[in-house]
Formats: structure tokens, C-alpha cells, sequence
């Protein structure tokens, strides 16, 4: 469902958040708020917000307003409409990768130190081939065929040729 | 499709941004058709690329805010196959507004797919530390290339940017790899080996280039000139030395 003007939001990013406020279509939001949330827009709308954000790997815009509740709407560089939420979800700090809480933060002793010192030194050979390793479908196009420059192949050189 | 390389290294002091200006510049000068991007609000690597005296309207902080295109941020310098996206102070602002969400840690890498076909390299220059946009300028990047010094790195710095590494990989799902470590401020090879046998790295060897960068007076001069080395004296063993690297780095992914 289409809630602003597509060629708006690709031709004047310069003061964006203006113009596409001025031109989200309201009557399709309260559709939208009517079918999911049953009621419908009686009060004066206050904008309090917009921004760039990335959702679902995507460039889109997040509007927040105020009406009954408080009204997020987010949509992409189309204007098609991501989503549309009565919740402020401005801050969502609980989703940690769990990655980063696999190791104790708190301080550990000098001695227990050096021990770990060894064993991130050991680690690293790990982490890099774990890290490096070509994925399936890259695996040909990634890797370079050598870490040497070959002297046959002046494909570069100072001289720019 | 365009190579895309953050210097990284969380450390300060390791040269980061002067690696980021000079292997750029090198690449460029080579005629690859090259990008710089800076992705630190100090602006090191807009200073020192000589784009300073140069008008400009929009940095990538308009490009993060929404306020312009990712394109019409784009500068000209002075070196023709050389642009740059500058940066200025607000852009730490922004991206205290970003950090709120991670999901957000992507948004250079979605921008940049509305460019990265016109160049043959994408060179990222990231803030030290491990915040918002050290994280967005390693996202956006397919491979890093690590700054390390003698004088300011352990084995711990090393372990803590390969969890990084590998939290940014799992979290938005990119093939970030490593390219290679580069050696600033060294005075032999010797030294460098020296360094990686004390710090037990060793097993890193392999992934360091055969290019080290010398602790050379001429880099602090060009960067007073705001300049980058090989513009300021290409016969400096400094200039040689990144020049060397980007020849180096070109063979790598070739």
C-alpha cells in the first residue's frame, strides 16, 4: 500500500523529512490503523519524529506521531509501507548479539590474566581460518589466487601503467 | 563491482586514517578508480586529503541524516581517479541517533550499493574504539585491512577486533574478511617479526604484507600540508612504501 509519493522521496532527500511528512496520505494510514487497531483518527496528529533508519536490511524512513497512542510508520525509498505501529519502540538495548556475552566482563586476577593472554593467543589462528574460510558460493570470486604480487602480471605498477 | 576495505584497528595512534588518505591516493594514482571514505567524526582523512579548501555541501552525515544522496556527497580532489565522501564533527550527532538500533550498523553497506559499480575500490577510513560507527564502517565492508604498530598493539587488541569481526559477520549477515595486517611506524622486518614472536602472533605471519610503512618524517609533513605523501614528495620512502602497499593490495584481490 502505497502512503507517499515514490519520486518524492528519490528526487529531494535534501529536506526530506519535511516534504514527505507533508505528503504521507493520511487516509491510507487510517485505513491501515482501522484494520489493525480498530479505530480511527478523531484527534489533532502531533509529529514528533522523523528518521533514516535500516529496516529488515532495508534504507526506509520511521515518522513517529501522536494521536491516541503513539503511531510509528515506517516505509522504504518506494513509499510502500514496512510497517505501521501504535508501540514507540525507539530503544530496543535487550537484543545483544550473544556472541559478545560468551566471555566474562567482570576483572580477573594477574595471573588468571596471563592465562587468558596464552589462550587468546592460541585462539587467534582459530578466528582467522574461521573467519576467512570462502563462503560456498564466493569461494572462487573472493579469494585472491595468491597473497605474492607475480612479476608476469604488471597489471600495475609506479608508473600507473 | 568495486572492492570495499575498512582500515581498521580500535586502537588510536596505529594509522588508520593516514593508511586510509595514502593507500586511496596510491590506488588512484595507479588509475584504479578509487573512493575514500571517512567514517570518523574527527575528519582526519578529509584534512589530509586536501579537500579542505574545496566547497562542499554535503558529508556523510547529510548522507546518514537523509538530507541528501549518497551521491551528491561525493567530492572531487585534487588526484583525478581519487573522490572522497567527507565527514565533519556532527557527524558524531547522527550517529548518536543511529546507534539506537543496530539493525541500523548497515546503513553505509546499503548505501553503498548505489555506487560501489563505479569504482574499482572503496577504501573506508573507521574511528578507533569499538562504537556505532567504528562497527558501521566495518559493516560496510567486505574485507579489512589491519593497522598494527610495534609501539601500540598486544595480542589482546587483535583478539578483541576479530570478535568484533565476527559479531559484525553473524549480526548482519556479510562476508567480512580479513585482507591483511599492515605495519606502521617500522623500521625492519626484523622488528615486526620480533613484535609478533613476543606478543605470540605468530600464527598471524602469513596475513602480514610484505609492505610495512617506515616511521619517515615525511608523512608528518604532508599531513601538515594536507597532502597526501606521494603528492607531497613521491620519492619519500614513505610515498614508496604506500605505494608499494597499494601495489600489493591490487595483487592480493586480483
Amino acid at each position: 500500500m502505497k502512503l507517499t509519493n515514490p519520486a518524492t522521496i528519490q528526487e529531494s532527500e535534501k529536506e526530506f523529512i519535511d516534504t514527505i511528512n507533508a505528503e504521507l496520505d493520511w487516509e491510507a494510514i487510517e485505513k491501515m490503523l482501522l484494520e489493525k487497531h480498530s479505530f480511527t483518527l478523531q484527534e489533532e496528529i502531533d509529529y514528533k519524529n522523523g528518521d533514516l533508519i535500516v529496516h529488515n536490511d532495508t534504507i526506509a524512513y520511521k515518522f513517529d506521531f501522536e494521536i491516541k497512542v503513539p503511531l510509528s510508520v515506517i516505509f522504504n525509498r518506494e513509499g510502500e509501507c514496512l510497517e505501521i505501529s501504535t508501540l514507540r519502540d525507539d530503544f530496543d538495548g535487550e537484543d545483544e548479539d550473544i556472541s559478545l556475552q560468551e566471555e566474562d566482563a567482570a576483572p580477573q586476577p594477574s595471573h588468571e590474566q596471563d592465562d587468558k593472554v596464552a589462550q587468546m593467543a592460541s585462539n587467534i589462528a582459530d578466528m582467522i581460518s574461521e573467519i576467512n574460510q570462502p563462503e560456498p558460493e564466493q569461494a572462487e570470486s573472493d579469494q585472491p589466487e595468491s597473497d605474492q604480487p607475480e612479476s608476469d602480471q604488471p597489471e600495475i605498477n609506479q608508473d600507473g601503467e | 563491482m568495486g572492492k570495499i576495505i575498512t582500515i581498521a584497528g580500535q586502537k588510536g595512534g596505529t594509522g588508520k586514517s593516514v593508511t586510509a588518505v595514502n593507500l586511496a591516493a596510491s590506488l588512484a594514482l595507479f588509475e584504479k578508480s578509487t573512493l575514500l571514505i571517512d567514517c570518523d567524526p574527527q575528519g582526519c582523512a578529509t584534512q589530509w586529503c586536501g579537500i579542505m579548501n574545496i566547497d562542499y555541501n554535503c558529508d556523510i552525515t547529510s548522507v546518514f541524516s537523509g538530507r541528501s544522496r549518497l551521491t551528491d556527497a561525493i567530492v572531487k580532489t585534487q588526484i583525478n581517479c581519487l573522490d572522497m565522501m567527507p565527514a565533519g564533527f556532527a557527524l558524531f550527532q547522527v550517529a548518536l541517533k543511529l546507534a539506537k538500533n543496530s539493525a541500523n550498523e548497515k546503513i553505509l553497506r546499503l548505501f553503498l550499493k548505489d555506487v560501489e559499480g563505479e569504482y574499482d575500490y572503496i577504501i573506508i577510513d573507521s574511528p578507533s574504539s569499538y562504537n556505532f560507527l567504528s562497527v558501521t564502517a566495518m559493516t560496510a565492508a567486505d574485507w579489512l585491512v589491519v593497522c598494527m604498530s610495534v609501539q601500540h598493539n598486544s595480542v589482546g587488541d587483535f583478539h578483541c577486533l576479530l570478535r568484533m569481526v565476527k559479531y559484525i559477520r553473524v549480526t548482519h549477515n556479510v562476508p567480512l574478511k580479513i585482507a591483511g595486517v599492515l605495519f606502521n611506524r617500522s623500521e625492519t622486518k626484523d622488528e615486526i617479526l620480533s613484535f609478533l614472536e613476543n606478543q605470540d602472533l605468530l600464527d598471524i605471519k602469513a596475513m602480514v604484507y610484505d609492505t610495512f610503512i617506515p616511521d619517515d618524517d615525511t608523512i608528518k609533513k604532508s599531513i601538515g600540508s594536507e597532502s597526501p605523501v606521494a603528492l607531497y614528495d613521491i620519492k619519500s620512502p614513505a610515498a614508496a612504501a604506500y605505494l608499494s602497499f597499494a601495489k600489493e593490495m591490487h595483487f592480493f584481490f586480483k
